[in-house]
């Protein structure tokens, strides 16, 4: 079977200006398969957030492919395309909605067009009780602090129960353990639903319970090889002296 | 070493176990006890504690290895060491010299060693999660010695997000200069023709 979401050679470029073009992503390629947690390394503005609308299905790529499933997520219908965003595929990110929201309605809204209010309020307690936020349901979104805030976008990104979750840096903002909470947090849902997770980060103790990571400048996607393969041309582990090796 | 000593007393071979579980990312090699226990020993910190036997695996001959404990002044170093500032010596690699001394025509493969530097970070970063992941998953969250082991480990990989940061910006300069010399290079031509 193939990987539940796969990039191929993917490439993102925007007009500024007649002349300019920026070039965000330059033929990335990636496959996250069911039940793995991949985790993107990448500094501001080096095109987090276009790989994972891209592979959200909401930036139509310049050339190159993705894939969900096996089906090209561009050769669907816009129609199509939207219900897998709205039950399969699910985005967190940490910026909510500009609106004062109760944090319960925040989380059962993409529910609302499918399930009744009352239906759509209930699994969304259920989704703020697994990530340790049942606390916050009736505060305001406006009044969350950071940490409160991620776990609400996780609970929002669950309560559609999806098969890939897209988490856009949602620790760039926290401290270590809050970091290492909201990772665990991550490992755990992933394990139990079998969900697949592709997660851009800034910072790398945030890819700790992540089982690949890549990193992504320039708009090229370096991907780590996996446990046993060739890493290509070793260039780290210099000088070849075991003392002055260990010394560095 | 030394505190490793002080913690426990060790064999070399011990030591080099312990040595690698407790900083496996900074790439210690097997043997590095042993050559650091020469020098604790010389400088009085590190003495023999006594002889032990034991059975090599598979069976075999018996094995008779030395076990070393940390002197009293060893211990009282290791208390200073402790509290004292730190002070980490920059570390110059063979890289560093190379982009230094790089000229126009060897940025395409300059370009290509850095990312693989960068393929090879990344793969260190993603093998060091994954020996931090099975460390945590023993240790209960709660316990003094998994918060000290959060902040040992983020240290880690700290490090080998900074070099990975700093190839990756490395990379897109070179590939931006690479960029303009081709630029550069392909009007000197036009201007060439021209005339």
């Amino acid at each position: 079977m193939g990987a539940l979401l796969s990039l191929r050679e993917v490439s993102v470029s925007f007009q500024r200006g007649r002349r300019h073009v920026v070039s965000v992503l330059a033929n990335a390629s990636l496959d996250v398969d069911r039940g793995e947690l991949v985790a993107v390394l990448a500094q501001r503005a080096q095109g987090k957030t276009t790989l994972l609308r891209v592979a959200a299905g909401m930036e139509r790529p310049a050339c190159g492919t993705a894939r969900f499933k096996g089906d090209d997520l561009y050769g669907l219908s816009d129609r199509r395309r939207s219900a897998l965003l709205r039950r399969q595929i699910a985005f967190a990110e940490p910026f909510g909605p500009d609106v004062d929201l109760p944090v319960l309605a925040y989380v059962a809204f993409p529910l609302l067009a499918d399930l009744s209010t009352k239906e759509a309020y209930i699994r969304a307690r259920i989704a703020l009780e697994r990530v340790g936020a049942l606390e916050c349901a009736e505060q305001s979104w406006m009044s969350l602090a950071d940490s409160e805030r991620a776990l609400a976008a996780v609970a929002q990104a669950i309560v559609r129960r999806p098969e890939l979750l897209l988490v856009d840096d949602l620790t760039a903002t926290l401290g270590l353990g809050a970091t290492e909470r909201k990772g665990r947090l991550l490992r755990s849902i992933a394990d139990e639903d079998g969900l697949a997770v592709l997660m851009c980060v800034s910072d790398a103790d945030a890819t700790t319970w992540f089982d690949r990571v890549a990193s992504l400048s320039g708009g090229e996607l370096v991907v780590a090889p996996a446990e046993g393969d060739d890493p290509g041309e070793n260039v780290i582990d210099f000088p070849s002296d075991p003392s002055r090796r260990a010394s560095l | 070493m030394l505190g490793l000593l002080v913690e426990e007393p060790a064999n070399c071979y011990q030591l080099d176990r312990r040595l690698a579980r407790r900083f496996g990312s900074a790439g210690y090699t097997n043997g590095m006890a042993r050559q650091a226990i020469k020098g604790l020993i010389d400088d009085e910190l590190v003495q023999v504690l006594g002889v032990e036997q034991g059975v090599r695996s598979g069976g075999g001959l018996n094995v008779r290895s030395r076990v070393y404990e940390a002197t009293a002044l060893g211990i009282d170093h290791f208390e200073r060491w402790m509290s004292a500032a730190i002070s980490t010596p920059p570390v110059r690699e063979e890289l560093h010299a190379k982009v230094a001394l790089c000229r126009p025509g060897d940025l395409p493969r300059m370009i290509v060693v850095v990312r693989n530097a960068e393929t090879v970070c990344t793969g260190k970063l993603q093998a060091l999660n994954g020996r931090v992941r099975s460390r945590r998953c023993a240790l209960d969250e709660e316990d003094f010695r998994a918060r000290m082991d959060l902040v040992v480990s983020t240290g880690d990989q700290a490090w080998w997000e900074s070099r990975i940061k700093w190839l990756q910006k490395v990379r897109v300069y070179l590939e931006d200069e690479w960029a303009r010399c081709h630029a550069e290079s392909r009007s000197r031509m036009v201007i060439q023709r021209s005339r």
